[in-house]
């Protein structure tokens, strides 16, 4: 079973960035990662400030820079793919540590393992002090479509009854005897998401008898949310905007 | 399958985000205003998360994940499987930190319009073009299963082309694509139609994708020998199209090389460029002879499981 | 005689598929009563429950909250009147956070802040779980589960509770405090329950279902003391209770 869970990255602390609202952490975050994206891959000594930048923002959350590095070994495969590059790349060939790789490619290499482990680490930072339906009150906060925040509400919420029902099922199925080594064996587990779907289903009709029965007619209410202070936007834009400059800065910089 | 962020650039990844709103608008439309909507598609997206984060079994102890798009096209109908599987990427990605944010409208095209859409749209074709019956669906969920992890590779083969930096040539980039997901296409075909098979036993009306169809009839074989046939005539008469353009080639990662100055081969005249080119070209073509191939196995196979299946469920 | 909070007459159901539930069910329930509905599986109880609130439509028959006779026009209000507590918590708290689910209710009904706040606080506090309110209903345990779950309905200002099995899955401490705690509720309740100790305990009134039919209406004690009408209907006292010794009580 996959250890993957909704809050797996969730570390339950009170620091400044968890009391943040979590449109403007939202916002915030996508913001950074747009600029780091569009910063100049060569501009080397920029990434690096832009890491630090990462660095420090999970220290201010109360995380440890070993828990965000672990977190970071998620983005491993296509990173693996990235150091494959120098060496499928054409063009322009140079010498480094006595190989002959890819001029272009290792410069392609480069530019998706800076920005995808800095982009990661900045979700994983927001994700790390943003309990999961706090980041749906966000989108709704910024307008985003109800229908699909409250479908996503559900999702949330259900994930784990159901990522837990597989395991018990995978339990009940080693009990007696299941091995889970070749492809033939997946058929059994097939089997078992057919059967979990359904309860699914069942379930699904249950809850909207349950949301019948306190006065649902077919629209979710939308709860109210705080509006969050000025002194909380100005400290969350400070750091896109920092990466903001670095980036624009990249292409005057040559 | 999740691109993260640097390896595309901003300007694709803003069409093809521009794009999945216009498709997941279009499917919100079609979705019928009725009650139960929001919890029902709520419960459906979480299992399809879920299911996502199943390990399969693939050999000696290693294990992989499924995508689950041709299985929610089948399961809950083609618009319900676009949003369902939109908000389950949109969520890996903001939640699991799964896909870059700057990649986000490429991993919600691909996941979650590209595969749902065309595993629901093969599915559609192959079921409707056999006999209306149970017995059908095992064969098109194989299939769909197939081609919705195919259309997701391509897409992103697609998107590279339009706006990764080809430091690698793109043709390469097909090639790699195509020939690794045929077999992971593979596996989650026969994966979906075990799932949906298991539904169809016990909920059939549960499958919205068997609507309409005639249940399974006592006089089993007939109808799948039928359709087993007819796939493996369609596949042969593909590959009789096609096979001319083969000939004594190179393999891809020769042409490859050759071209890259890996191997130290002097690039010469016209003629041996253009035999290169016509082996490239032959090699993406002996590619898609496997798929067919591998097309028409899974045909066979999905036929062969059906019947196995249903042998069991009549014990 | 005042007007009974609850009252059913002549109920007839049937399922899609033509499996006859309910045959003419028929019983009231006056405000400020506890009563207890018994029954083996099958006999009709959960089919009973989703028509209190019209989830179900009888094919014949009618059910009346307060004097109000449920139909499309009064089906808010009735909703809003009886308050049901489903067997699994899990099926009755689908938001978020506990917050937003004690909300759900009143703000389906029509309750905006600052009100909202104090139902859902003053909710919680009856129910003993003030302070969970930012927590995933997933982080609590089945007895929080099953409190909370009654807080939602409680925040509607429900007249009539009606729970279906409340105190099943739970730990000896957990059941013990769960009873306390509707012990202490002032308010109308309808108990289904195959634990008949629990019937006893919180019930002094006791309605018995037999295939889609009320057959005993008494008094917890006397019913529980007739061994032949509860042989007759699937039921039994547990290990080492005797109709009898309740009957001495």
């Amino acid at each position: 079973m996959s250890a993957t869970h909704t809050h797996a990255f969730l570390s339950h602390q009170n620091s400044a960035l968890h009391r943040l609202a979590p449109q403007v952490k939202l916002v915030a975050c996508i913001w950074f990662v747009l600029a780091v994206v569009a910063t100049r891959r060569e501009a080397l000594a920029f990434l690096a400030i832009d890491a630090m930048l990462v660095g420090i923002t999970a220290l201010a959350g109360g995380l440890s820079l070993g828990f965000l590095a672990r977190r970071l070994t998620l983005g491993l495969p296509f990173i693996l793919f990235a150091f494959l590059l120098p060496f499928l790349g054409g063009g322009p060939q140079i010498e480094v540590g006595g190989m002959t790789i890819s001029e272009p490619g290792l410069w392609a290499a480069w530019n998706i393992v800076a920005k995808a482990t800095l982009g990661l680490g900045v979700v994983v930072v927001m994700a790390a002090t943003t309990p999961p339906p706090d980041v749906l009150a966000g989108l709704e906060r910024l307008r985003f479509p109800h229908f699909a925040t409250a479908t996503a509400g559900f999702m949330l919420r259900y994930l784990d009854l159901i990522v837990d029902d597989f395991r018990r099922i995978r339990i009940a199925m080693a009990s007696r005897g299941y091995r889970g080594r070749w492809f033939g064996s997946a058929f059994a587990l097939a089997s078992s998401a057919g059967t979990v779907f359904i309860r699914c289903y069942e379930r699904g009709e249950r809850v909207h008898q349950a949301m019948v029965a306190r006065g649902y007619v077919g629209n979710m209410p939308i709860p109210a949310h705080p509006s969050p202070s000025r002194q909380q936007l100005m400290t969350a834009c400070g750091l896109p905007t920092l990466a903001t400059g670095l980036a624009a800065l990249s292409w005057l910089i040559k | 399958m999740h691109i993260p962020d640097g390896f595309i650039n901003g300007i694709t990844s803003l069409g093809a985000g521009a794009g999945a709103l216009g498709a997941l608008n279009a499917c919100l439309r079609r979705l019928p205003r009725i009650d139960p909507l929001v919890p029902l598609t709520g419960l459906a997206g979480a299992f399809i998360f879920a299911f996502q984060m199943l390990n399969f079994p693939v050999a000696a102890g290693t294990s992989g994940h499924l995508v689950g798009a041709a299985l929610a096209a089948i399961l809950l109908g083609p618009a319900r499987a676009v949003v369902t599987l939109s908000l389950v990427t949109l969520l890996q990605a903001l939640v699991l930190a799964d896909g870059g944010i700057s990649a986000l409208g490429l991993n919600v095209l691909n996941l979650g319009v590209v595969a749902p859409l065309a595993g629901g749209a093969t599915y559609q074709v192959v079921v409707y073009s056999f006999p209306r019956r149970r017995a059908s669906v095992a064969s098109a969920a194989v299939v769909a299963g197939l081609v919705s992890v195919l259309a997701a590779a391509m897409a992103l083969v697609a998107e590279y082309a339009l706006g990764g930096n080809h430091a690698v040539p793109v043709r390469t980039v097909l090639t790699a694509m195509v020939g690794a997901h045929v077999v992971v296409g593979l596996a989650e075909g026969l994966i979906t139609s075990a799932v949906v098979a298991t539904v169809l036993r016990v909920r059939p009306d549960l499958v919205r994708g068997a609507r309409g169809l005639a249940p399974v009839t006592q006089t089993g074989g007939r109808p799948t020998w039928g359709i087993t046939v007819a796939g493996v005539l369609g596949a042969a008469v593909l590959l009789a199209l096609l096979l001319p353009r083969s000939s004594a080639d190179p393999d891809a990662f020769t042409s490859v090389a050759t071209d890259q100055g890996l191997v130290t081969t002097a690039p010469a005249a016209d003629s041996p460029v253009a035999e290169r080119n016509a082996s490239r070209k032959a090699s993406t073509s002996s590619t898609i002879v496997a798929g067919v191939l591998g097309t028409m196995l899974v045909f066979g196979a999905g036929t062969g499981l059906f019947t196995a299946l249903r042998r069991v469920g009549n014990r | 005689m005042s007007t009974p909070a609850l009252e059913v007459t002549g109920l007839e159901f049937a399922y899609p598929d033509g499996t006859q539930v309910l045959r003419g069910t028929e019983f009231h329930i006056h405000p400020g009563e506890r009563v207890a509905l018994l029954g083996a599986n099958g006999a009709g109880k959960t089919t009973l429950v989703l028509h209190l609130n019209g989830i179900l439509r009888p094919q014949a028959g009618t059910v009346t909250v307060a004097g109000l006779p449920l139909d499309q026009h009064n089906l808010a209000e009735i909703r809003r009147r009886v308050g049901i507590v489903f067997q699994d918590p899990d099926d009755q708290l689908f938001m978020p956070t506990v917050y937003r689910d004690v909300a759900f209710g009143p703000a389906n009904f029509g309750i905006g802040q600052p009100e909202l706040d104090q139902r859902v606080g003053t909710a919680l506090a009856a129910v003993g779980m003030e302070g969970v309110t930012p927590r995933a209903p997933h982080h609590l345990s089945l007895g929080e589960r099953r409190r909370v779950a009654i807080a939602t309905v409680l925040a509607c200002r429900a007249d009539i509770l009606v729970l279906d099995e409340p105190s099943s899955n739970l730990d000896p401490a957990a059941r013990r405090e769960l009873a306390d705690l509707l012990e202490g509720l002032d308010i109308t309740l309808l108990m289904v329950s195959h634990d008949l100790p629990y019937a006893l305990r919180l019930c002094p009134r006791t309605l018995i279902l037999s295939e889609g039919r009320i057959v005993a209406d008494g008094p917890t004690e006397e019913l529980l003391g007739n061994q032949a009408l509860l042989a007759a209907n699937r039921l039994e006292l547990p290990y080492r209770f005797s109709s009898s010794s309740i009957q001495s009580q």
